[in-house]
């Protein structure tokens, strides 16, 4: 919509533009895209996806003057929307916002219309959502080996909340029962805000996920860990990850990216990876991904199949451990 | 309970942020706003401050977030206004205004109806904003007293609460709850993961969407309904005496205490997320509708009828904010929006937004009283205008429906699935109608139903299976008992009847 760019935006656009005839280069260096792209959002409005989006389709509109136009094709944890990207011409002009979930979860447990192996290529890393362990203070527990201890005590006596059945929470719990060798029980929600209220009410005593850290902050939850090998240091940065707290190997994990088509042309790939690393690394926009509960990070495009690829192994194993993955 | 002094300071930070002229501006803007796309019908405040929220990325946090929240009750006025004069409900909570607001526009008193619903949703919004004022911390706590198994025992409440809005036969109201218990089935079910009836279908595995349901089976049908009987030669029932736009005394005495009554209920059970504000406006009828036992008209044009919902859903709409503001936590889907608007804007809600952004939190309370104040000043004026429609001839009105229903549902999820569920509701609510049918039962049960279970199997969850959870809770135990009560009160007429007939014979 309506962009206004304040005065020092607008110096710096024009410093830029006059080194860049200085240097000889062409000054439309930066119109790529070239024309307006279709921007698939496959959640409800208001999620992160959303704000990432949002976030996104400004800031390349800012630096192009071409829009993203949001769609939003939510439900079906976003296989309609994928699904729905599928159908668009992989010409690269067409984008899909989307998380880890699409290329190592959504496929092994959906029926869907694509493979992300061969269809789907994640772009940039916009940034890692650290899947906090929390509990709440009426458990009793300060750290993870308290509360597996606790629960072995008592099989099947904690529950754990989710966003529902097959989310990254419910997997993260299925990891830390199966890793912990413990039994808690699940209770999925409709949504990340309606289990972390039944964690914060004491329904639920034990939650998975970065919306956990305002309330670890304000002392109603406990931090026991971060799924992974690094800990969020930006904001819990006394709650260790998962390996330092024992429990080695791979965790569970959420990121965010954008997607373009496999077939689409190498350089359009290359000119979107370009693009958005240069809006990622921005000051202002990193810290709003801060703000948002993202660990940001760049990535090249061969370290994000890398990454893609990984996950879709991992969960795929722990996927069949827990008689989730999708019957052949 | 409460420290007074510090809320006297946050009401003058408040009004200090509120009363900033561009603050007033965005605010009336957004009313303006919400007020026409709520009278789209199909198209919500979800829809719309999704598209806008773009705009108020340029805007600072407090007026983006004034702007926005504008939009929302802009949104709640405008939505009975169809409902009211179409008989096209938006929204769930809406569902229930269409009964007697649309009775009483087929009497000429649409005019009437309007004004009531402006005036008991100023009321509301006015205690409401108050309410949020002095309680927001304890209302907090209060917020997180609610499990699974108080919830659940809600719905029962709420269900048998509803089994008087079926007007007719009662087996045909029964059946529209079975049925609409049946349709709100479909989809992927949340313990099991399992699909049911979604034949093969991604569109139908989070289940029937709502508002292509209730535009088919009420506006549709009722368009279907008017041309069949246009062809039989007969005038469809045009609204053309208009009459005076404002209430008569009488049925402004019996509108007030409805209103009183209905805002009540809307402070409470709006600050549940997950179908408090829609059971309000439902619970808020039901009850105005046993008070008034026999002396009440409702369903043809009842005053009462139309002043104790809108009360009540506006009432639920200003708690609405509650859980956001004191713990972060969205209860609606508009809810969720507003959540990602902070987080846009570099405020990450939670409970310590009370503390670390005094000017938000306060600004945003007494902007909500001055937005539901221009309201007023927007619609009242506007009623006129709104009922001038209803002198369209019915060929011209009814294609206009038709269109800007179907643009609004597709608008929603832009599915075109959606509109053709809407043409099969439509025929639908056709057939029921014809089968004298009443589809406000089935919409209840269509909303409930699938709460219910969740709420259920998860108290079973909670609880590992033993059913004393349900009157081991305190407050579980209170409604339980409330429904018993209500239940007992309905039986007895019958009971005493079926007395008298036994002791006569």
């Amino acid at each position: 919509m309506s962009y206004v760019p304040n005065r020092r935006t607008v110096l710096k656009g024009a410093a830029g533009a006059g080194l860049a005839t200085a240097l000889g280069m062409p000054a439309r260096a930066q119109s790529f895209p070239d024309k307006d792209v279709a921007y698939i959002i496959p959640y409800a409005p208001g999620g992160m996806s959303d704000n990432i989006s949002r976030i996104i389709a400004d800031r390349v509109a800012a630096k192009s003057g071409k829009k993203m136009l949001n769609e939003y094709k939510a439900g079906a944890g976003g296989a309609i929307g994928a699904n729905y990207y599928m159908t668009q011409k992989p010409d690269g002009y067409s984008i899909l916002q989307s998380t880890n979930s699409f290329y190592a979860v959504i496929p092994q447990v959906t029926k869907v219309e694509f493979d992300p192996k061969t269809d789907l290529t994640p772009l940039v890393l916009v940034g890692d959502a650290p899947m906090v362990i929390a509990c709440n203070p009426t458990l009793g527990v300060k750290t993870l080996q308290e509360l597996i201890a606790k629960a072995k005590a008592a099989p099947g006596k904690i529950a754990y909340a989710t966003a529902g059945r097959g989310t990254v929470g419910h997997l993260c719990g299925i990891w830390t029962t199966k890793r912990g060798g413990i039994d808690m029980l699940h209770i999925p929600y409709n949504g990340a805000g309606e289990a972390l209220q039944s964690c914060l009410s004491g329904e639920a005593q034990v939650f998975f996920g970065p919306e956990a850290a305002e309330h670890i902050l304000a002392g109603k939850l406990v931090g026991l860990g971060v799924m992974g090998s690094q800990r969020w240091t930006s904001t819990l940065p006394d709650v260790p990850s998962t390996i330092e707290a024992g429990i080695a190997g791979w965790a569970p994990r959420s990121w965010h990216t954008l997607t373009i088509h496999s077939k689409a042309p190498d350089a359009m790939k290359d000119s979107w990876a370009k693009l958005l690393n240069e809006i990622l690394v921005t000051p202002d926009v990193r810290d709003r991904l801060v703000k948002f509960g993202l660990i940001p990070g760049i990535q090249t495009l061969a370290e994000m199949r890398k990454r893609a690829d990984d996950d879709f192994a991992e969960f795929g194993t722990l996927l069949q451990e827990a008689g989730l993955a999708l019957k052949k | 309970m409460f420290d007074l002094a510090a809320v006297l300071q946050g009401l003058s930070i408040g009004f200090g942020v509120a009363a900033d002229p561009t603050n007033i501006l965005f605010c009336f803007l957004g009313c303006l706003v919400g007020t026409l796309v709520g009278v789209l019908p199909g198209l919500g405040p979800t829809a719309t401050i999704a598209i806008l929220l773009p705009m108020t990325m340029t805007l600072s946090p407090v007026t983006g977030l004034i702007t926005l929240a504008g939009i929302y009750y802009g949104a709640q006025y405008g939505g009975s206004t169809t409902s009211i004069l179409l008989r096209l409900p938006g929204e769930a909570s809406s569902v229930v205004t269409v009964l007697d607001g649309h009775g009483m526009t087929r009497r000429g008193r649409g005019g009437a109806a309007l004004a009531i619903a402006a005036w008991a949703s100023f009321f509301a919004g006015t205690v409401g904003t108050l309410f949020i004022a002095l309680f927001a911390p304890v209302l907090a706590v209060v917020v997180l007293k609610f499990g699974a198994a108080e919830y659940f025992m809600l719905m029962v409440l709420g269900l048998v609460a509803s089994v008087v809005l079926a007007q007719g036969s009662a087996l045909r109201a029964l059946a529209m709850v079975a049925l609409g218990l049946l349709l709100g089935m479909v989809g992927t079910d949340q313990n099991s993961g399992q699909y049911r009836y979604t034949f093969g279908s991604l569109e139908l595995l989070s289940g029937l969407p709502f508002v292509p349901l209730v535009v088919g089976l009420f506006g549709i049908a009722d368009i279907l309904v008017a041309l069949e009987r246009a062809r039989g030669g007969e005038e469809p029932q045009q609204a053309g005496k208009i009459g005076s736009l404002w209430p008569t005394r009488a049925e402004a005495r019996r509108a007030a205490p409805a209103a009183v009554r209905g805002t009540g209920i809307g402070l409470f059970l709006g600050l549940l997320p997950g179908g408090g504000a829609l059971m309000s406006s439902f619970v808020a009828y039901s009850l105005e509708k046993r008070w008034s036992g026999k002396s009440g008209d409702f369903g043809n044009g009842d005053p009462a009828g139309v002043a104790a919902p809108e009360a009540a859903n506006n009432a639920g709409a200003q708690t609405a904010f509650l859980p956001l503001l004191t713990l972060g936590l969205p209860s609606n889907a508009v809810m969720a929006l507003m959540t990602g608007a902070m987080l846009i804007h570099g405020i990450i809600p939670g409970p310590r937004v009370m503390t670390s952004q005094p000017q938000l939190f306060w600004g945003l309370i007494v902007s909500m009283w001055i937005g539901n104040l221009m309201l007023l000043i927007i619609n009242l004026p506007l009623v006129g205008v709104w009922v001038q429609m209803l002198k369209i001839r019915y060929r011209y009105l009814y294609p206009i429906i038709l269109l800007v229903s179907l643009i609004g549902i597709y608008s929603v999820n832009y599915s075109t699935f959606d509109v053709f569920l809407t043409a099969l509701f439509g025929l639908l609510g056709y057939i029921m109608n014809r089968w004298k049918c009443e589809a406000a039962p089935l919409v209840l049960a269509f909303v409930l139903g699938p709460m219910m279970e969740q709420y259920f199997r998860r108290a079973m969850l909670v609880a590992r299976g033993e059913l004393s959870i349900f009157i081991e809770r305190p407050i579980s135990l209170g409604l339980l008992v409330a429904t018993v009560l209500l239940l007992a009160g309905m039986a007895a007429p019958h009971v005493r009847r079926f007395r008298k007939d036994a002791f006569a014979e």
